[in-house]
């Protein structure tokens, strides 16, 4: 008799719950009549990922301690859990963005393939081996390629999509080589086995360790493997945009997180330093790259970057509070994220073009909801306080500050500062000048009112500022969380 | 007055009695847990600090809002705005009150930074309310960038003593604070969030620019709320400067700067809100100096400045706005003789006036008299530079209220509504009542200290009637201002050149720069990121490249490359290994696609020899099938393709940075594959396999090959996976064929 591994399906449950809605939304895509297909596949996509989050809470409520699950190829820990339950979130708010995107054909499908992104993710975060960490990275990716293409009348979406294939592939070939670096130098896949293989200075391991963490880091868009990320937001359909920005960045950054401490605690030193760097050259690059953008989408692509390099901060303290602040920054970041591309989505359908700093104006007075929602997101990503942004700020500038990272104290506030001046200039355009000065025109008249991205910028908002408000439940999620990895 | 006005004066004026009856039942306060594992606290408490910012907040702020009731309206209609943006103007003044209600009573360095920020957005938002012209836009967002970048030092500072003392609570933090270095550094970071803030030097060059705000927010703003927070700060966190003999130091020097840097461009300005805005500045620049000085007297003069200016500036920024509604003029040189149409006014604002020039029988003169004795306690040359600051206070404020009401009249004014006059009397009122009866003044003022020292502080004020210093460095002020106003001539030229000296190499051309090359450094950026998609491919390459060197660099490499043997038998193998690195390096070369899809089979073919020579037929068979396949899809897809494209791309030359960075990234790569794989041949490798169990289990399986066992036992789950994924494909195909053709 073979001893079969032992499934875990309570485990695997978010990843099912996602990888079903998927299949069966592709099947509704075909067999279900044309004029429901985009409302079942929506719906089950919408459940599936309500699911995820409520499986996530499950597995986050009953694991206690990590325990190694399907001949210890993923892990099933309040970590990933964390992880599944903002993912499930994120995933859900963005199918109500993407309700009202205007869409050719394939509109079932679409929501198919955003569930299959999903379950790659909640899977991925769970990987506890190269294996399912390679598998888990291109499961998710393979979905955003075709997304990011999404709009095939759009050629600059198609154009973002091959790009991305291109250099994704680069990436993922990175992380791949380095992981076959690892094991090369260890004879071993699982992250805790590595580590316990003790390797120690084997150069091998450490050019490994550096090609996984340069494939992850492209994955976070941290610079400078950020080259992607600008063309890549602005060319995708923008609720593709919001899902990327927010799901692709937690769960990039939760098992960035995990492999570094999990399977290389003993090479904390160098790659302490190498994150380091990276979260530096994200917080200079990506700021001033910022700052003269004109295309809002363009824009927030690099203040993504920046924010890669503020997580990174987090990251680089190689403490355990340092993990803590990287996971309650994840929460605000995610809901501010996914808010502003919807807003901006919003404006893009009111106009049928990309949306300019200029198309912007008088947002604020138009479409009051909409205006304060950005204003609050930008104020979020500012640091400004009654939004989780500033205690985010505040919370990784204290891990770094302890683990004696000063100098990135200090780079970040000069960042926070570039950063005020350009995130205030979006709400200058939204308030301080009107659509009528500059003769913004609708597209098409007033379009009708889109209830269900109305919804999702109301949600966001909740969650950017309840996480100011209720920051205690948060950190506590986030210290039980954070208490899954070996520090 | 419209309801929205009505509403906003009756909360301010309840908030007042609230605070004043919170003052007489004993520093009232509030204290839930908000996050309890960061020792994070919802604390609030109104002692002496609080009461007295809490008071000037919502007392001038109620004279303020009985002012706007009638300014707004008016203000609105000149510019031919709605009514209903008459709702936001209020309400933003009443979230400005709120958080400046906040601020003051805070008990919590986040609270307290949270609150800060909030004064900082509702300014932006009052400063920018004539959001129709650029000047209004570019000041509010100067404003908000300024004080906003600045308190991110406030959070950095409260963090710097959050992780050295464990605790964001003001008093914790007082009892448990220690000189040194790490204070120091907190309070240091802290006080320039204050001095931004207040305006000081040399940050004060927002505060002009925030002029472009309608009269009553200027008046709030510089007054009660905004910079009056900067000060507040310095009290606030008073004990933990006071652990820095050399940052009190730097308070005063601040102070003296922005005293006369403000006084003597406030000499020279001509609009009256300019002149008025330079003067905030000097006037808190006493303040600085006070809190600089320190001791009892310098802490209590320091709080009771602050009463004396906030009613005095009020009432002239009031003034000024009244005036302008007036007279439709807002230039000194356009202005004079309005006692005879203005007599109410008049007699406000000369009463307000006095009190800033601190004549006697004013509240301002009390001010002076601690300011002085603060000055002669320090050192006789800090006593001789108070008696400047004050003459030039007296010289421009002078220089105002004379220009603007005595004089021959220049524009003729029409009657304004009561309460744009009445709530200048009434502060003008206070203002006199402060120098004839001092006491409840005082007290404020030493209840204030008192939060700020922790210790009691008890300051008495009084006339005096004989030859003491004080009453000759008033003397001499008034005597130096007054000859200063009767001779402008001897200064005038002076000051001008000053005041252009500032405008051309003082701090607002730094920030001018700053936003500049940060504008340029961007579009730099954005021209150096590539868009073709080889620069990007080698944008990944060449960092991962670098952190693999960085890596390899920091650890030893010693005994991991070893040469081996090679004998007669191998020949073959290396010429044909040979064959291959020459086809690849040969696929540089090409530009037709079709031969070049041939060179790079090549490469293909004769690697399959390689795996025949290693003992591999079936691995070698297989690239042979995969090799011939994939050359025939290219075939087929190049005769899709148009002729003429492919045809022009073929003839593109290559730019001339390509052709010393393509080989270079392409030796880099190549490099960096030959190490890794000297490396690892370098190793010994791994005995054990599975391959061997596998076999070995093949009959327990029931099978007669072990590839049969594998397929569909060892691994039969994952056959089963594989079934699934085919079969999902075929539905991903069906979906995309469903209309007979991609869409």
């Amino acid at each position: 008799m073979i001893d079969t591994p032992k499934v875990d399906w309570f485990a695997l449950g978010p990843t099912l719950a996602l990888l079903g809605a998927s299949g069966v939304a592709l099947l509704a895509s075909v067999l279900v009549p044309a004029w429901m297909r985009k409302g079942v596949a929506a719906g089950l996509a919408f459940l599936g990922f309500a699911l995820a989050a409520i499986l996530g809470g499950a597995v986050f409520a009953e694991t206690a301690s990590p325990e190694t699950t399907i001949a210890g190829s993923m892990v099933q820990d309040r970590l990933g859990a964390f992880a599944q339950v903002v993912v499930g979130a994120i995933g859900a708010i963005v199918v109500l963005v993407s309700w009202a995107e205007p869409r050719r054909s394939h509109r079932g499908e679409y929501y198919a393939l955003l569930a299959a992104a999903g379950a790659g993710m909640v899977f991925f975060v769970t990987a506890s081996n190269l294996m399912t960490l390679f598998l888990g990275l291109e499961w998710f990716s393979l979905c955003l390629y075709v997304l990011v293409a999404y709009d095939t009348h759009r050629a600059r979406s198609l154009e973002a999509g091959l790009k991305y294939l291109i250099v994704g592939g680069f990436g993922s070939a990175i992380l791949l080589f380095g992981s076959a670096l690892v094991y090369g130098a260890t004879g071993e896949l699982g992250f805790a086995e590595i580590a316990a293989a003790g390797a120690g200075s084997d150069p091998f391991l450490v050019a490994g360790l550096a090609m996984v963490l340069g494939g992850l880091a492209f994955k976070v868009s941290a610079a400078p493997f950020h080259m992607w990320t600008p063309d890549v937001y602005q060319g995708s359909p923008s609720s593709v945009t919001s899902f990327m920005s927010a799901a692709t960045k937690v769960a990039a950054m939760l098992v960035l997180l995990r492999v570094l401490t999990t399977a290389f605690p003993e090479e904390r030193e160098i790659w302490t330093v190498a994150v380091a760097v990276l979260a530096a050259v994200s917080l200079v690059w990506g700021n001033l790259a910022a700052f003269a953008q004109r295309d809002v989408k363009r824009l927030l692509a690099f203040s993504s970057v920046s924010h890669a390099g503020f997580m990174l901060v987090a990251v680089a303290a190689g403490t355990e509070a340092g993990a803590e602040a990287l996971l309650y920054y994840l929460v605000p970041y995610a809901a501010m994220s996914v808010g502003a591309f919807a807003v901006v989505a919003a404006r893009e359908r009111e106009l049928g073009r990309d949306v300019s700093l200029e198309d912007l104006a008088g947002l604020g007075w138009e479409r009051p909801l909409l205006g304060l929602s950005l204003w609050v997101f930008m104020l979020g990503f500012a640091g400004f306080p009654l939004t989780g942004g500033m205690f985010g700020k505040l919370f990784v500038f204290t891990a770094a500050y302890e683990a004696g990272d000063w100098w990135l104290v200090v780079l970040g506030v000069l960042a926070t500062a570039v950063s005020i001046a350009y995130y205030l200039n979006v709400v200058r355009w939204l308030y301080m000048r009107t659509g009528a000065d500059l003769g913004v025109a609708l597209a098409g008249g007033s379009p009708p009112r889109d209830a269900a991205l109305e919804v999702a910028v109301a949600l966001t908002v909740l969650v950017t500022v309840g996480s100011f408000f209720a920051a205690q439940p948060i950190l506590d999620a986030a210290a039980d969380a954070a208490r899954s990895l070996p520090f | 007055m419209s309801l929205p006005a009505r509403v906003s004066a009756a909360l301010a004026a309840l908030a007042f009695v609230l605070t004043l009856a919170g003052w007489w039942s004993g520093s009232p306060g509030i204290d839930l847990p908000w996050a309890p594992s960061l020792g994070l606290r919802l604390s609030f408490e109104l002692d002496g600090l609080g009461v007295l910012y809490s008071l000037l907040a919502t007392g001038i702020g109620f004279a303020v809002v009985l002012y706007s009731g009638a300014y707004v309206p008016l203000h609105l209609e000149h510019q031919q705005r709605p009514h209903r943006d008459e709702v936001r103007f209020f309400g933003l003044l009443l979230l400005f009150m709120v958080s400046m209600v906040g601020l003051a009573t805070a008990r919590d360095l986040i609270l307290l930074f949270v609150f800060w920020d909030l004064t900082a957005i509702a300014s932006y938002f009052l400063i920018g309310y004539d959001r129709q012209e650029a000047e209004a836009r570019t000041a509010a967002l100067m404003a908000l960038v300024v004080t906003g970048v600045t308190a991110v030092l406030l959070l950095i500072g409260t963090l710097v003593l959050y992780a050295e003392y464990g605790t964001f609570s003001i008093p914790e933090l007082v009892a448990s604070v220690e000189p040194g270095g790490t204070v120091t550094l907190a309070a240091t970071l802290m006080a320039l969030a204050g001095l931004a803030k207040c305006a000081q030097v040399p940050f004060h060059f927002w505060l002009p620019r925030a002029m472009a705000a309608p009269s009553p927010v200027s008046a709030y703003l510089h007054a009660a709320a905004m910079v009056a927070a900067g000060v507040f700060l310095l009290g606030r966190i008073y004990p933990f400067l006071e652990t820095s003999e050399l940052l009190l130091d730097g308070l005063v020097v601040v102070g003296f700067a922005s005293m006369f840097v403000g006084g003597i461009v406030a000499l020279t300005r001509d609009r009256l809100k300019q002149l008025l805005a330079y003067s905030t500045v000097s006037q808190y620049g006493y303040v600085v100096v006070l809190y600089g000085l320190g001791d009892t007297v310098g802490v209590v003069g320091a709080s009771f400045y602050v009463i004396a200016h906030a009613l005095a500036k009020s009432a002239l920024f009031l003034t000024a706005g009244a005036v302008a509604e007036a007279t439709g003029e807002r230039r000194l040189s356009e202005l004079g003789g309005l006692r005879r149409a203005m007599p109410a006014l008049a007699l406000g604002s000369g009463l307000a006036a006095a009190g800033l020039a601190a004549l006697p029988l004013t509240i301002g003169f009390f001010k002076d008299e601690l300011f002085f004795q603060a000055g002669v306690e320090r050192s006789p040359g800090i006593a001789v530079l108070t008696i400047l600051g004050a003459a030039l206070t007296f010289a421009y404020i002078g220089r105002f209220w004379i220009g603007v009401f005595l004089g021959p009249t220049r524009a003729p004014a029409h009657r304004v509504s009561a309460l744009l006059t009445g709530p200048v009397v009434a502060l003008g009122g206070l203002v006199l009542v402060g120098g004839l009866l001092p006491e409840p003044f005082v007290a404020l003022a030493n209840a204030a200290a008192e939060a700020s020292l922790g210790a009691a502080a008890s300051v008495d004020v009084f006339y005096h009637l004989d030859a003491r210093a004080e009453n000759l460095m008033a003397l001499s002020a008034y005597a130096i201002g007054a000859a200063a106003l009767a001779a402008p001539r001897v200064w005038r030229a002076a000051a001008e050149t000053c005041a252009r000296l500032g405008e051309r190499l003082g701090p607002e051309r730094v920030y001018v720069a700053t936003i500049r090359s940060l504008n340029e450094t961007s579009d730099r950026i954005h021209g150096i990121e590539v868009r073709d998609l080889r620069t990007r491919i080698a944008a990944i390459l060449v960092p991962g490249g670098l952190l693999v060197l960085l890596g390899l660099l920091a650890t030893p490499t010693a005994g991991a490359y070893t040469v081996g043997s090679l004998d007669r038998g191998d020949t073959a193998l290396v010429l044909v290994l040979a064959t291959a690195a020459l086809a690849a390096i040969a696929t540089t070369l090409p530009r037709q696609h079709l031969t070049l899809l041939l060179v790079a089979a090549s490469v293909g073919f004769s690697l399959a020899v390689v795996y025949a020579f290693l003992g591999g037929p079936d691995v070698a068979l297989v690239a042979v099938l995969v090799e011939t396949t994939l050359t025939l899809l290219f075939i087929g897809v190049f005769a899709l393709m148009p002729r003429a494209s492919l045809r022009r791309l073929a003839a593109l030359r290559t730019p001339p940075t390509r052709r010393w960075r393509d080989p270079l990234v392409g030796a880099a790569a190549a490099l960096a594959a030959f190490l890794v794989v000297w490396g690892a041949l370098s190793r010994p490798s791994v005995g054990e396999s599975v391959a061997e169990e596998h076999v070995r289990l093949t009959p327990d399986a029931h099978a007669k090959d072990v590839v049969t066992a594998i397929l569909t036992d060892f691994r039969g789950l994952d056959t089963l996976g594989e079934i699934t994924v085919v079969a999902i494909a075929f539905f991903g195909i069906a979906t995309l064929l469903r209309r007979g053709r991609l869409s």
